[in-house]
């Protein structure tokens, strides 16, 4: 069962490197819409689909990497996992900040 | 010599791969236009400076009258008669831009991509094509409609 568990491990670490690389696609996106149309909503949605997916992509990979090279101890897992869950709250925050700047700049019927 | 029209293209069955091809490259596609402008017209506005540059100008970004009158250095009424008859052939596409005040700017974006004359077998033949839209631009419209 040790090979079908080093795949579904496999298989998960390429689910989550999918998901980061969509999200920063989006993420891109949005930051060239705020280049050529100069829409103040879409910083904040560039900048909160680059935290929620890039960075804590990029932070529990890092600290999984310091865990298992036991560059820091395991009991830090749980430190790790909160910073994660708080950048995913900031980004989800900006997110529904830009969603109601968005809204905020929207003429009525026009 | 005759003038044909711009040929239409038959229903073509790779249509979904096209559509999954573009959306993977970030593009977004038009739905067939039914009116191409005729010849006269549409040779009769890239015969000016100033669509020219307005088409170039609005191939890279969306801009507001007001930037284009900057870019060509004429005024903005003058700009408005070129814009005008650019979107009524279908060269280019009006939109909204929302501000932060409440008011909203009228941006211009180029839709041609390519025109194309083609002199052979006794007949003169033209198509258009149109670019597709940005999938950045969809994107902040989308998000500014949520």
């Amino acid at each position: 069962m040790v090979a079908l568990g080093a795949a579904v491990d496999a298989l998960a670490g390429a689910a989550a490197t999918g998901s980061a690389l969509v999200g920063l696609y989006i993420g891109y996106q949005a930051y060239r819409g705020l280049r050529r149309n100069d829409e103040p909503a879409m910083r904040y949605l560039a900048a909160g689909m680059i935290i929620l997916f890039g960075v804590t992509y990029l932070l529990a990979v890092v600290g999984q990497g310091l865990i298992a090279f036991h560059v820091v101890s395991i009991d830090l897992q749980g430190v790790f996992r909160l910073l994660v869950r708080l950048l995913q709250l900031a980004g989800l925050g900006l997110i529904a900040y830009s969603l109601h700047l968005a809204a905020g700049s929207r003429v009525p019927g026009g | 010599m005759t003038v044909a029209s711009p040929p239409t293209d038959p229903p073509s069955p790779v249509a979904p791969t096209r559509w999954a091809t573009d959306l993977f490259l970030g593009r977004m596609t038009d739905g067939p236009v039914a009116d191409d402008p005729d010849l006269a017209t549409l040779v009769g506005l890239l015969d000016d400076e100033h669509v020219r540059t307005i088409l170039a100008a609005t191939s890279a970004e969306p801009l507001s009258a007001a930037t284009l009158s900057d870019r060509c250095g004429v005024s903005t009424s003058a700009i408005y008669r070129r814009v005008d008859r650019l979107v009524d052939a279908g060269l280019i596409d009006e939109r909204t831009r929302p501000r932060s005040d409440g008011h909203h700017d009228t941006v211009y974006v180029a839709t041609l991509e390519r025109f194309e004359l083609v002199v052979a077998d006794g007949e003169v033949d033209w198509t258009i094509d149109r670019t597709n839209r940005d999938v950045a631009d969809e994107l902040t419209r989308l998000w500014g409609k949520f």
